[in-house]
């Protein structure tokens, strides 16, 4: 997916609320890309500039497994933690 | 109000002025990517919306530039080049002097040296070899399309070399080609680039990096061959009786044998010394290089 794409999926994703201005996806974007967790290749494009594609690594695929899993605990710690208030 | 992408990327240039140029380029090549994608599918999708109104509906999603400038800024704060991580922290001169065999920098520094070699050979050739040929095809049809390949190679070059740079030497430089205008004609491009002081101060680069790959090569080559040479006597001439210096046929001279330990240190010390000067070297070149393939 190229930025545009994955930005319109993010709005879409929070519906009315959108929690983030797009323009702050990419900037994280490249730094993911910096740390190996995504590959991108420019590929041309019919209509308008050509585009960078981004896709998931290896190492971006394990590091997301660990990270699902911190979420998973962090989200039964806070619905405990409401849940006893 | 905005009413067009260029004036947006003004306005995000200007927000972003005390950034660092690289980021600047990064941000300005991503903005225009978002901006041209977004405006061309909501006119696809609403036809009937005015093009202003369309952008400034696109812009308030995508964020005002100030907004994209601080989430630049923000990032950019915490990621720092790779090889500028690890930049050890020691107190005393002496720990300094010796931790460079710790510092990542002075090995990227090193192979840099070396491959600056190959690649400044390769950059003059394309160089001269580019300018030449677009100037003697200007009288030909086919010589301005050529001057426009050559130009556009040399921003390949450019970045590529910037990639190796901020690889090796730890200085930041752009990660996305540089921005220009998706638009234009290519006899406009062709003016464009040709007016453009980046596209010449690469071209220069190119050139100068002949010179100094050289003499960055020559100075590693002499520099760890004597090193060398000074660690291995010792061994030379107790284990194969062979001797330092060979005056003439039958003449030979041998180092006496209470020399060797302080053989061994200066050829240690000499490399140690050339450890430091070479990540020295490595940021001095990062930083002409910064200076030279980065706009303003």
């Amino acid at each position: 997916m190229y930025g545009y794409q994955i930005a319109k999926l993010l709005d879409d994703y929070s519906g009315e609320a959108s929690f983030m201005k797009q323009g702050a996806l990419y900037p994280v974007l490249r730094q993911l890309e910096s740390s190996g967790l995504l590959g991108s290749k420019v590929e041309p494009s019919v209509s308008g500039p050509p585009r960078r594609y981004y896709e998931i690594t290896a190492e971006g695929k394990e590091t997301l497994v660990v990270w699902q899993g911190v979420w998973k605990q962090m989200k039964s710690f806070v619905d405990k933690a409401i849940k006893g208030a | 109000m905005i009413n067009s992408i260029e004036e947006y990327l003004d306005q995000l240039k200007t927000e972003l002025k005390d950034s660092d140029a690289a980021t600047v380029q990064d941000a300005l090549s991503d903005a225009e990517d978002h901006l041209r994608a977004a405006l061309a599918n909501l006119r696809e999708k609403q036809p009937e919306r005015s093009e202003d109104e369309a952008l400034n509906s696109i812009i308030e999603q995508y964020g005002s530039p100030a907004e994209t400038a601080s989430a630049y800024a923000e990032v950019e704060r915490r990621t720092v080049p790779q090889l500028s991580r690890d930049n050890p922290k020691t107190e005393s001169v002496f720990a300094r002097f010796f931790g460079v065999y710790a510092d990542a920098r002075a090995w990227g520094a090193l192979l840099y040296m070396l491959i600056a070699f190959v690649t400044g050979i390769f950059y003059f050739t394309w160089a001269v070899t580019g300018f030449l040929l677009s100037v003697s095809f200007a009288i030909f049809i086919f010589g301005l399309p050529f001057a426009l390949l050559f130009f556009l190679s040399v921003r390949g070059l450019a970045l590529l070399e910037g990639r190796l740079v901020e690889g090796l030497l730890g200085v930041r430089m752009p990660r996305r080609p540089l921005f220009t205008q998706q638009n234009l004609k290519w006899f406009e491009r062709l003016k464009e680039l040709a007016m453009d002081r980046h596209t010449w101060f690469s071209i220069l680069y190119m050139l100068i990096q002949f010179v100094l790959g050289t003499i960055y090569f020559v100075l590693f080559v002499t520099v760890l061959s004597i090193s060398l040479s000074f660690i291995a006597i010792p061994v030379l001439q107790e284990l194969f009786n062979l001797p330092t210096i060979q005056i003439r046929e039958g003449v030979h001279y041998f180092f006496p044998t209470w020399s060797y330990p302080l053989l061994v240190l200066g050829g240690f010390l000499l490399w140690t010394i050339f450890m430091n000067l070479a990540r020295g070297i490595g940021q001095l070149h990062g930083r002409m290089a910064k200076a030279m393939l980065v706009t303003d």
